[in-house]
């Protein structure tokens, strides 16, 4: 293995991190900031108080996402806000629909799969 | 009895609700009910909500619920049916303590009476698909070019017309769509959520409720605008039926689950 210099190895570690800090800063979503109730822990509910137990969960990014949700759920799309994800689900066929916008966070698809299992959880 | 009957006078629950408190002005001179007798309003012919049975008896989901109500509040329920002509009527001469099938909470519906929260079903314009069908039909584009069954008269029809065209069917009976879906004539139907459950179940058809079009319908039982005291009264019997099982006793037996709750994240209409 080729050892670098002190310099050349400083240099590196530099353009590393300059690198990691692009990467990092096209992963997050322009709202940089998730909502409160995604930036907390949660207890899952017990399986047998779940609104489906083991739902066959499909996810749906469409171009028209943030007006699919707005459509559904009764939530505006106006210059400030918009909704970012919405699911529905068959409590019968013990099936879940994920919807979001083709742009979407790790946040909202993960509140959203809590919604597939519990429902309305903070409705 | 015809579906075409089912909203009240063949139009959709939005028409039939604007139609009905047109005629129904604001109600005065509402009779006191008689101590432990109340006499609660159904439309006759409004399947599976209030509808009549074999014997002629009008039953249903909403009947089932407002009795369970009248048990809770100690009453003894008398029902009521008629068209929607003679509801009308009589709930403006007092004849009627509230309307049994929940009504669409529009702001004009507000100005005219006062509505019981919270509502004990999520109702929603759904998209019906075959169970073999993997499409996704979130909107009525999705559906352009498809063959899409409509109830005939409905708003619904109206609005997908002017969307699709010639592709949309319309049909007397949305039970005969459901049907024609399941036997793969259409591609989608769009219809309530309850009324399509409550169809597959009970003819047995190879379709399921799929994707929501619109929001949840608020609706509520109706009582006389400013009688508190009988929408503190129901208000509270809803939540205690809610909360003791015997709610989704009703909705197992009329759907075959609690439809109590939405189907959908973030619902704004609760």
């Amino acid at each position: 293995m080729k050892c670098l210099s002190h310099h050349h190895s400083r240099s590196l570690l530099q353009l590393a991190a300059g690198m990691l800090a692009m990467l990092l800063q096209g992963c997050v979503t322009q709202n940089l900031v998730p909502p409160a109730v995604d930036q907390v822990r949660f207890s899952p509910l017990p399986v047998q108080r779940r609104t489906i137990d083991e739902p066959k969960v499909k996810f749906l990014p469409r171009e028209d996402g943030f007006e699919y949700c707005a459509r559904i759920t009764g939530i505006p799309v106006t210059p400030t806000s918009r909704p970012m994800a919405c699911a529905f689900w068959n409590v019968k066929r013990k099936d879940c629909t994920i919807v979001t916008p083709m742009n979407t966070g790790y946040n909202y698809l993960g509140h959203e799969l809590r919604h597939c299992m519990e429902g309305s959880f903070h409705d | 009895m015809t579906e075409r009957q089912r909203p009240g006078l063949g139009v959709s629950r939005r028409a039939w609700l604007t139609h009905f408190l047109g005629l129904a002005a604001a109600p005065s001179g509402f009779a006191q009910d008689t101590p432990r007798v109340v006499t609660v309003g159904f439309l006759r012919a409004y399947e599976p909500y209030s509808h009549a049975a074999g014997n002629g008896q009008i039953h249903g989901f909403d009947v089932d619920v407002s009795q369970r109500l009248c048990e809770l509040l100690g009453y003894r329920m008398q029902i009521l049916s008629d068209g929607l002509p003679g509801l009308a009527r009589r709930l403006q001469a007092g004849e009627v303590a509230w309307l049994g099938n929940q009504v669409l909470m529009t702001p004009d519906n507000r100005r005219q009476m006062d509505f019981v929260r919270p509502a004990y079903a999520s109702i929603q314009l759904s998209a019906i698909q075959h169970e073999d069908d993997d499409r996704d039909f979130l909107s009525l584009d999705d559906a352009f070019g498809k063959r899409l069954g409509v109830l005939a008269g409905s708003g619904v029809e109206e609005q997908a017309r002017g969307a699709l065209g010639r592709s949309v069917q319309s049909y007397a009976r949305v039970v005969d769509a459901l049907h024609d879906l399941s036997q793969k004539k259409l591609d989608l139907v769009l219809e309530e959520n309850l009324i399509a459950d409550y169809y597959i179940d009970k003819h047995h058809l190879p379709l399921k409720v799929a994707a929501p079009f619109i929001e949840p319908i608020a609706v509520g039982l109706g009582v006389r605008k400013g009688d508190r005291d009988r929408n503190a009264l129901l208000s509270k019997a809803i939540r205690q039926m809610l909360e003791d099982g015997s709610f989704k006793r009703i909705s197992d037996k009329w759907f075959g689950y609690d439809v109590s709750r939405s189907r959908i994240s973030h619902d704004q209409t609760r």
